[in-house]
Parts: C-alpha cells; structure tokens; sequence
C-alpha cells in the first residue's frame, strides 16, 4: 500500500514536476524525488520556496535537499487516505501554477506567494501591498476554510540565530520588545 | 416479528484493524488509486515494481490477524506477567510522579507524539518552546552555558562526553579517566566505544589514581553510583592544567541542593532526566542532557534549540549551528545521534515548568530527609552505612546476610540493589513513602515506624547549593493546572503533527501509530518495571521481547535479532561492531575500509567512523543507482581491507535497484560483509527479506516501518539482526555495548514498552483471513505494514 500511495503521487504529479528517480520499469517504491531545481532558473523558485507555501496549504514538507540537493523527497506511507493525498497534490500542483505565473511574467518574481511564504496573521491584519490577494495568501488549495493552520511565525531566519546564538529562553522584556 | 428475510447481509467488518482502520485507502479507492497509475490490480503494481529477483516466496505465516481488542488483551495478560515491586535500585533509575496533567496532555497526546523532528520550524514553534525550556533547566541545574535537546541515555551522553572531550582537550593523551563510582553501564558503554578509536579507559578513585598528565580527560559521578557526594574541584583544576578535559555525569534532582558542576570548574555536564517525571519504563526512553561551557558550544553533538527572529524581526526558536550535524559533515562527523528522546525531553522540561524551582528543591529535600531517616533506623539496627554524606543513595555492608536481606525484602515487596556479594544499595526517589521505609527495616530485621526518628540532613555542609535556578519566569507561572493544561495546549496548537495532516517527509516513514498500540505504554505492569528488577519480575517483557524478535526474524530473513539500540544511528554502530568483532575473531583485524555510495544516510559515515573504520566513498550513477563500475574498482582495490558496504535498500532514491544481489555477491567475493540499512523497510515488510537477499546485517527503524511514534524526534528504536554467522559475536559486542541491563541477564535491552508495545509483539498483528487474497506477498505487504508488522 506505500508502495501504491507513493506511486499515486509521482502520478498525479507527472507533467508538473519530473521525478527523479525510477526503476527501469517506471516504477518508485515507497517514496520518490521531485525536482524543483528548474523553478531556480525560470521563477527564482527555490526548494525552500515550496516547503514554506507547503505550510499555508497546512503541510508539513517533504524531506528538503536529501539526498539530491534542491529537491523533495516524497514518502506517504500506507496510512493517508486518497483524499489526504489528493489534498497533498492538489496543494503541489498549485505551487506549480503559482510559479507559472512568475515564469510568465504574471507576478512579481521577489514579492510572490511563494517568497513570502508562509503567510500569518500579522501579514493580514497589517497593511496589505501584495501584487495578490488575501485570499490567495491564506487559502491555497489544499488548505482548510475552518480548520486552516495558521504558521505562528514567518520564515524563520537561520543565519541570524547562528550568528547571535541564544539557546536559553530569553529574559521576558525581550518578548515585550518582540511584540512592539 | 421480522425474519432473516428482511435483513440484507452485510460483510462490513467495523473492526477490521488489518486492513481498513489501520489503512488509508479504502478498496474503492485503490481501485481509483490504480486506475490513475496505469493498473488494474495492486499485485500488477507491485511486480512491476519489486524485481522479481529479490521476492520473498513464501509469505508471511503469522495467522489470522487479531482485531485491537484482542490485542489488547493479549498485552493485558503479558502485563500480567510483570511483577510490579517497588524498586529502589537506583544506579541511574529512579522511581517518579509523572504529573497527570503531563501524562494525558503530552505522552498521550497524538499532538505531540505524531510530531517530527523540528527541522521545519516555523510548523515547530512548540517544542522547540519546549525543548528551549528544558535546555534552560539543564544550563541552570549543572551551572553550565549551552546544553542541548537531548541525549539518548545517560551512558551514551557520558561516551559522546568522552569523544567530545578528546576533539577539544589540549592535552594529546589517549587515555580517559573514568571514575570508579560511575554507573557500571557507564563504564562498560565507554570502554566499548573507546576501544575502537584507539583510546584507553583507565577506571579508578580520582583522588588517589588519577595522573592528569597521561589523560585527555576524565569522567566524574556526582552523586556516585554508590551515593558518594564528593568536592571535584581541585580534581578538575589538576586537570585543567595537563589541558585535559573534565566531565562530571549529574543527577539533576541532587544538583538541586548541591554546588553545581559548572562551579566546580566542569567543561562538560551530562546526565539524566528520567527522574523528572518519566516513568522507567524497563529502561527507557529517557532524555539525557548534556552542558558544555560556552567555549565549547560549537564542538557539542546533539541538537540545539536556538532563538532567532521571522521575518518580520519577531521572535522564532529554530536549530541551530546544523552544520555540526551528520547529515551534512558525514564522515567527518564525530557523532551519529541523530533520534534524541525528544518527546521525553519534553516531558522533563514540562515537570520542572510545573513544579518550578521551590517544588523540584521540596522534592529534593523530601527524598535526602527519607533517605537520612532510612539511615538512622539502620545505623540503630547495627548496620554501618555508607557513605557518611549523601543525597539519596546509601551502601551498607551486611556481610553474608546480604541474599537474606534482598529476599526478604522482595517478599516485602521491595527491591533493593545487590552490590558485590556483601553490599546492598538503596536509592530512594520521590515516590517512597513511610511504608517503604518500614518495609526495608523490617527486610533488616527492624520494627520501626518513620515516626521513631527525627528528619534530619547528612548533605556536605560546603557542597550546599547557593547558586539560583529554574530563574526564568516560565519556571513560576501559577500552579494552577489549569494553566499547565493551557501552556501545554498552546504550545502543541502552535505545531503540526500527523494529527492534523500527512507528513510526507521521505525516508521517515511518518505513518498511523494507532491509539490502541500507545495504550499499554502507560499501564504501570510496563512503566513502572525498574530495569535492573530480577529477571522472574519481568516475565512480560521477556516474552514479549522474544516474540517481537522471533517476527522481527521472519519479516527480515536474519536468524537474530538484539532489541538493544536505542535508535537507527546506535543500531548502525552496533551493526558495525558486530562486523568488526567478526573479523578480528576471524584474524582479520586489518580489515577497517567501509564502502558507502554517496546516497547513504549521514549516519551511515558517522557511525562508521566511530567503530573506527576508514570509509570510502562510491559514486551514484545518473539515474540514482549505486555506479556499478566504481562499486567493482573500489571493492578490488580495498579487497585485502575490505571490511564492509553499506547500503539502503530500496535506495535512498526511493528506488528497488536491480543489481542489489550483485552488490552483496562482490562484496562477499572480497571477503567483506554486506550492512543494508533499514530505514526503508517500510517498502520490503512482506515482499523482500534483507537475509534473503545477501545481506549479512541490518538494523530496523521500528519508529519508522512499526509504528513507533517519532515523538517530535524521539524515542526511537534500532535493533539489528544477524545472519547465523555474526549470531555468535553479536551478544559478546553488545554486553558491553548495550548500557541497561546487567550481564547476568540472557537478553540485554533496555526499553521502554514505548519502544515495544507500539508493536504489539504477542500475537497482535496476525495476517487477515482468507477473502484477502491470502497468501500473496501483495497482501502481505498492506496488511503487514498498515499494522506496522505487529
């Protein structure tokens, strides 16, 4: 059955995304590797790009850069439901319509849904000035009107926190500062 | 009056656990599922998948599958089999009260225990809050700068102390002090992973036997395993001036009245935190820690929850410093830990946020008090205890009355710790009670009641604490449960787990860990069994663990199986010793080269590394495969060193290679031995059998392909099996290798029935009857892994 889920997938996301890797038969076994490297070149689209939209469509993403480097390794394992994975797809595929439109030349290729990802609460209660809507923000295919899962941060930033490690909880003033 | 007549039979079956409510699809829609591939049945899908040279032909004959209730009470009677004492053993387990807030709204809870290691962390903003709590309270307990989240057990955190030691001593010794008070399975883990790296393990007092010139570094129990409490100080400035490096392995409930390791002068911590608030469970899971000096931050292994800010310059936890790590340094790491205990880590963090400062210091001095009053009712009996200060722990020498005792204490229904053939040990923790007390008094020969002695202290007046902890306004919120109900269910919404979504992260295997298979997990016939209880105490574990194993045997083709690693990366290392044990016993010593394609997991080089093997990396080819012609060169050109490859099947791109035999047979012809990791497995249960198909070792993710759950990174479960040859070697490398359990035992493990029970070992998961196609591998496969093989 992870072996039928996995295949499904690399199915129905054929045409949008090349997967990697197959058997000489065409086959995958329980997992299998998409490539979004293209989306670098013709969108400015990167692997990060789509596991962050990933989250405003209230996924958690595939397994990011391993073992190819700017690609998604896919494993949906036999207890997801064809429905859950359609969603999965659904949300997939959108990502790829989405990059479409900056390829295109329809959006903007550095203030998009995608480099902007994930989107949160803050982003809509404060000024909006997005060449997009805030319903395209919010409620990508694939995500719940009702029960949407809103990311509690934006991206987050990995450099800086390297760069200024802090690996205690920080005093409290500096959470009143945060929230000014 | 209505007939037969007027019912319309149904062959719905609304606890067919095999094969609808542990399963995704339902046949419907594998119909559509297939459809949409290019198939009309699942059986043409898979022989178009699997190559045919590698399927297993007889399928798995385990009989008819159990619904969950059945199971259930099959595990009710292996429980039963349990004998549950109260255990004052000690010797690094201890007995403890798990907040029920924490047990229902965390161990419990799917929102927590589905969750995946936070690499994402924007979806993980609540464990890392977690997670940075408990890294809070372990800085604050051992006086340290940097601790991290988390360890796997305390002996491996004390060994990955060691190896951290020797990356940044100064000193170019190669001997390690150990101290002769540590924990026995301390010792023994350190002497296993020093051997194959070159170091020497010197064990002894460090105030008459230690020479700090001939040592990179030396290792201290505080309290002593013995319950010695002792001033490391001017130990460790005589360290410090040979620039070596000094570890002190730490109780955190003691360091809550005693003078911390960081004031001592310690560079590194590393300990425990089973006794805040998780169950022993037999011997894990537990979260160890570890500290280090801010010096050392960037050397410490392990991951470390850092504070960063979004986007938006708002506050956001995230990892930090992942270039340590395995999966990109690969064979230039220096550490393979990789699953962490997490979910117990959280536990742990949790217990101290309720219980806060005052009630973990209350805590403390409620078990020194108990453990002074058990002293003096002893000292009146006649008995000299031991040491004359101490926490919780004490020694008393009782000469040849010593297997009297210990019997009758087990008939009192208490187990104490036999030391040598004279002494016995007894630890006491929060839970003992007056009638504990009484009950070893009486095992002593006593009729006391706790009342004829006063409450008093026998701490060492100048290793009194006086340094602050659990300082941070988390620690002090109102001890209103209500809040901790709150707090916890905060932190949970924040993150997505598999109960709110798939999470289709490759190579992890994030599938259904059923309720009904987390239940036993908390039934006190399993969490409350101590790890070091005689064996006819733990009957149920017994059986349960050999019938795990006996299936774990039929589903990989292997003729042995050990259940103790703690996880992938220790079952690797294992593996790995067991290939190397097989050569020096073979007279082939000189055997160290490691094939490993550069697909393979970063594990893979690090663990190989550490059982001192030089590793050599094969190419892939274009279409992901290992490249075949490089694979040959390599294995001629090493063969007079060739120890072993190591390889993922299906590979790590998610594919069924055909040549996989070939790989085996060209390894064998150079003498080496074939390590197929099993972190894929999930793609084989039912189809293919790793033994059958020329591997010689391998080991199993049992929280990836059976269903335990991943536990925001943690616990996890690696055993290894073995063909016939290795079966031999195996338990020898693994006596000193596993940590928990002594050696007169037949079978060495040290798991929780959180590593276990998720299995449902007993019978549990039995095949479907007929009507399901029966017999055909295909079945197999879906039955087999949507019950995570049980």
């Amino acid at each position: 059955m992870a072996i039928l889920n996995a295949n499904y997938i690399a199915a129905r996301l054929k045409g949008a995304y090349e997967v990697l890797y197959k058997s000489a038969r065409g086959r995958v076994a329980h997992e299998c590797i998409i490539d979004t490297r293209p989306l670098v070149d013709s969108a400015g689209v990167t692997v990060d790009d789509v596991a962050k939209r990933l989250i405003d469509c209230g996924f958690h993403a595939p397994t990011m850069s391993w073992p190819v480097a700017g690609t998604l390794m896919i494993e949906p394992t036999e207890s997801e439901t064809k429905a859950e994975i359609d969603r999965f797809c659904d949300a997939m595929l959108a990502i790829r319509e989405e990059a479409r439109a900056i390829e295109d030349g329809r959006m903007d290729r550095a203030n998009n849904p995608l480099k902007n990802a994930p989107h949160t609460v803050e982003d809509l209660v404060g000024e909006w000035d997005r060449p997009y809507s805030r319903e395209q923000a919010c409620f990508p295919p694939g995500a719940f009107r009702v029960d949407k899962y809103w990311s509690p941060v934006n991206r987050v930033d990995n450099v800086y926190g390297d760069r200024n490690l802090v690996c205690i909880c920080p005093p409290l003033e500096d959470y009143a500062e945060a929230a000014e | 009056m209505t007939t037969a007549a007027d019912f319309t039979f149904t062959d719905y079956k609304p606890y067919d656990f095999a094969n609808r409510r542990h399963i995704g699809p339902s046949p419907s829609e594998m119909e559509a599922m297939l459809a949409v591939i290019g198939y009309d049945s699942l059986d043409a899908l898979i022989d178009d998948t699997v190559p045919p040279s590698i399927r297993q032909t007889e399928p798995l004959a385990w009989g008819p599958a159990m619904t969950e209730r059945e199971a259930l009470d099959k595990m009710r009677e292996t429980a039963n089999r349990n004998k549950k004492l109260v255990s004052l053993i000690g010797q690094g387990y201890y007995g403890t009260i798990t907040p029920p807030v924490i047990q229902r709204n965390i161990l419990e809870n799917p929102a927590w225990y589905t969750a995946y290691t936070p690499y994402q962390p924007e979806i993980s903003q609540g464990r890392l809050e977690a997670l940075l709590n408990y890294q809070t309270m372990v800085c604050d307990l051992t006086g340290l700068d940097v601790a991290n989240a988390s360890l796997l057990d305390e002996a491996t955190a004390a060994a990955e102390a060691m190896a951290m030691a020797e990356r940044v001593a100064k000193s170019k010794a190669t001997v390690f002090f150990v101290d002769e008070n540590c924990h026995p399975q301390t010792i023994a883990l350190l002497r296993t992973r020093a051997e194959p790296l070159g170091w020497t393990i010197v064990v002894g007092d460090p105030f008459a036997d230690l020479d700090a010139t001939a040592v990179f570094g030396a290792i201290f129990q505080y309290p002593g395993t013995y319950g010695h409490v002792r001033d490391f100080t001017a130990v460790i400035s005589s360290l410090h001036a040979q620039g070596a490096v000094a570890v002190m392995a730490a109780d955190p409930l003691a360091l809550a009245l005693l003078k911390s390791p960081g004031d001592m002068g310690a560079d590194i911590a590393v300990g425990c935190t089973q006794r805040f608030g998780v169950p022993v469970g037999y011997g894990g899971p537990h979260a160890a820690y570890m500290a280090v000096k801010d010096v050392y931050k960037r050397s410490m292994p392990g991951r470390l929850v850092g504070v960063s800010v979004d986007s938006r310059g708002n506050r956001a936890y995230r990892l930090s410093l992942q270039t340590r790590e395995q999966h990109i340094r690969r064979e230039k790491a220096t550490s393979n830990i990789c699953t962490a205990q997490v979910l117990l880590a959280v536990m742990a963090s949790m217990y101290a946020v309720f219980h806060g400062p005052q009630g973990i210091k209350a805590i403390a001095q409620s078990v020194h008090q108990k453990t002074v009053r058990l002293a003096m009712g002893l000292e009146k009996l006649g008995y000299t205890v031991e040491p004359d200060v101490f926490f919780d722990t004490i020694t008393v020498d009782v000469g040849k009355l010593q297997g009297v005792i210990l019997k009758t204490a087990v008939a009192e229904e208490v187990n104490l710790r036999r030391i040598g053939t004279t002494k016995i040990g007894i630890s006491l923790d929060e839970r003992s009670r007056p009638v504990t007390l009484e009950a070893v008094w009486r095992a002593f020969g006593g009729d006391f009641t706790v009342a004829d002695f006063e409450p008093g202290y026998r701490l060492p007046k100048s290793l009194l604490r006086t340094s602050e902890y659990l300082t941070h306004p988390i620690f002090h919120m109102n001890r209103a449960e209500s809040e901790m109900t709150r707090y916890i269910r905060r932190l949970s919404d924040r993150d997505l787990a598999l109960d709110r979504s798939m999470i289709p992260l490759g190579s992890c295997t994030m599938k259904l860990n059923a309720t009904a298979e987390m239940l036993p997990i908390t039934w006190p016939e399993f969490s409350e069994i101590h790890p070091f209880v005689p064996v006819d105490q733990a009957e149920g574990y017994r059986h349960m663990i050999t019938d795990l194993s006996e299936k774990l045997c039929s589903v990989t083709g292997y003729d042995a199986i050990s259940m103790q690693p703690n996880s992938g990366a220790q079952g690797e290392y294992a593996g790995l010793l067991t290939i190397r044990a097989f050569h020096i016993a073979n007279g082939d010593a000189h055997r160290d080269v490691c094939l490993i394609p550069t697909s393979a997991h970063g594990t893979n080089p690090a663990s190989a590394q550490m059982a001192g093997m030089k590793v050599v990396v094969i190419k892939v080819s274009d279409n992901g495969d290992i490249d075949m012609d490089d694979f040959r060169a390599k294995a001629e050109q090493y063969a007079a060193n060739l120890s072993c490859c190591m390889i993922t099947y299906p590979s790590t791109h998610g594919v069924f290679e055909e040549n996989v035999r070939d790989v085996c047979e060209i390894v064998h012809r150079h003498g080496g031995q074939v390590y197929m990791d099993g972190a894929n497995m999930n793609a084989m249960v039912g189809l293919a059998r790793p033994g059958d198909i020329g591997s010689d070792v391998s080991h199993l993710n049992l929280h990836k392909t059976f269903c335990i759950p991943h536990g925001g990174g943690g616990p996890g479960m690696g055993p290894i099996g073995v063909k016939a040859h290795l079966a031999p070697i195996y338990p020898v490398i693994l006596k000193r290798m596993a940590v928990k359990v002594p050696s007169r035992r037949p079978l060495r493990f040290g798991i929780d029935p959180a590593d276990l029970l998720e299995l449902l070992p007993d019978d549990g998961r039995r095949r479907p009857d007929a009507g399901d196609k029966g017999g055909n591998p295909q079945c197999q496969l879906h039955r087999c892994t949507a019950q995570g093989c049980l």
